[in-house]
């Protein structure tokens, strides 16, 4: 009971804060995005949407490690890109916060426009013609008819892209790297304590990451299923 | 007021031609489905565009492709009643009467509404926890409350059950009659639309025909001489 108390008083939280933190940045930064890619995505023509759609959903299919090789291309600070922004604004992307958000909003990203979208879809499109022709704007139309239409898909996606933003790992370490109490994630912290043998701190921070995926997962439950209550299924 | 439409549209294979004027009362469109019924009244209210000529409204221009003119479906005060009502799934019966009058209404506005098409015990319900002809009531609502210069009607009984139909059928007809606007109706029953009376036109393959009253259609069939379905009987009474 004393080791318990003496490892919990002992134990640096920040890995806690810094991928809370990041991930509802992240998550933020995607549902705009995600609605915004969706939208676009749906409304345009079907060769621009087959390429588009693949552009958009590939962070989600490759390795999060290609993903970062990319990331390091762009915001090297030896590569133009990277260069020019560390001069000119003094934002400095690998080795930062700023990376863990830029590399976990990546990879997240996919869930949240995927997910938008399939909701977006499947908004009958009889209510947004009876919208207009009720005489609603377009922008009144979409915030009064669509989006509370696609809202359960919209919830549930923003969800899972929180719940992947907070456990990104492979191309947050390529680019933002593991500096504790800096860009040191929960998921980075189990990777370093295990190579040194500290089963017992990687296992509380297991048990950190399987509590908060276990009530994302309710949480999804509860939205989806108040959304269910009326439709009766096999 | 009066309704002309002269539109022609090509959709791949099929291509629409209609021709149609109407004053106030009730005009049925007749014909089998996918003649291009339904999207003659999409074409009307602006859903979907004609590749030419015109749709003229009272005075208003509401599409000329000579012109260049093509109201946005907002501006053309046009009622639209849809199969399945297009009810607002997320919005209460009184929010959805709502939904036609502007902005900002004043909630207390859809009550005479409420009131006229019976619905007014069901104002805070959601279109889901409604019977069919609770749905029309509520949808047949809505475009009142709007306030359109035409009404169109795509084939609004065609979920029901034969009871439910007939009482909505003669609801119906009341309501229109006192609404004293061109009012499109689109069926591909013959029962319907000789019930509701008016004047009909028939729709084949995409054109219209002439437009007829309803008892010299219904002659012309049991004669067998009718345009649109060539042969065809009504079969005879003593049967």
């Amino acid at each position: 009971m004393n080791d318990m108390v003496n490892f919990l008083s002992g134990l640096d939280w920040s890995p806690l804060f810094i991928s809370l933190k990041t991930g509802v940045v992240a998550t933020v930064i995607s549902f705009f995005l995600g609605i915004f890619a969706a939208r676009k995505v749906v409304k345009a023509s079907p060769g621009v949407r087959a390429v588009a759609d693949g552009i958009l959903t590939l962070p989600m299919v490759l390795p999060p490690t290609v993903a970062g090789f990319f990331l390091l291309l762009i915001f090297s600070a030896r590569r133009p890109l990277g260069s020019a922004l560390y001069t000119s604004f003094g934002i400095k992307v690998v080795q930062t916060w700023l990376g863990c958000i830029i590399a976990a909003t990546v990879i997240a990203f996919p869930l949240m426009y995927r997910n938008a979208r399939a909701a977006f879809e499947q908004v009958d499109v009889n209510l947004v013609y009876a919208a207009r022709t009720l005489g609603m704007s377009e922008t009144r139309i979409f915030w009064r008819v669509i989006m509370p239409c696609a809202a359960p898909g919209i919830v549930s996606g923003t969800i899972l892209t929180f719940a992947r933003a907070l456990g990104e790992y492979g191309a947050t370490a390529m680019l933002a790297g593991n500096i504790p109490g800096k860009t040191g994630t929960i998921s980075q912290k189990i990777a370093m304590v295990i190579q040194n043998g500290d089963y017992r701190t990687a296992g509380f921070w297991v048990a950190v990451i399987l509590i908060i995926a276990f009530l994302i997962i309710l949480l999804m439950n509860v939205v989806t299923a108040r959304h269910m209550k009326n439709i009766h299924r096999y | 007021m009066k309704l002309h439409v002269h539109i022609k549209k090509k959709i791949s294979e099929f291509s629409l031609a209609v021709d149609l004027e109407m004053t106030d009362g009730l005009l049925s469109l007749l014909g089998p489905s996918g003649c291009g019924k339904t999207m003659t009244l999409k074409c009307i209210a602006g859903i979907e565009n004609p590749d030419e000529g015109f749709i003229k409204l009272g005075d208003r221009v509401l599409f000329d492709s000579r012109k260049k003119i093509c109201l946005p479906p907002q501006k053309r005060r046009v009622g639209y009643m849809f199969q399945d009502y297009a009810l607002f799934p997320h919005m209460t019966v009184r929010q959805n009467v709502l939904a036609g009058m502007g902005r900002r209404p004043d909630p207390a506005s859809a009550d005479p509404f409420l009131e006229r098409f019976r619905i007014a015990d069901l104002h805070d319900r959601l279109p889901e926890e409604l019977s069919g002809g609770q749905k029309q009531r509520v949808a047949m609502a809505r475009i009142a409350a709007q306030d359109p210069d035409v009404i169109l009607m795509d084939e609004p009984f065609s979920a029901m059950d034969t009871m439910l139909k007939w009482e909505l059928e003669q609801e119906m007809l009341e309501t229109l009659s006192e609404a004293e606007k061109p009012v499109l109706f689109v069926s591909h029953d013959l029962d319907e639309v000789y019930r509701m009376g008016g004047n009909i036109c028939c729709m084949k393959d995409g054109k219209t025909g002439n437009i007829i009253s309803n008892e010299e259609f219904f002659e012309d069939l049991k004669n067998g001489n009718s345009e649109l379905l060539p042969g065809w009987r009504i079969l005879p009474p003593e049967r």
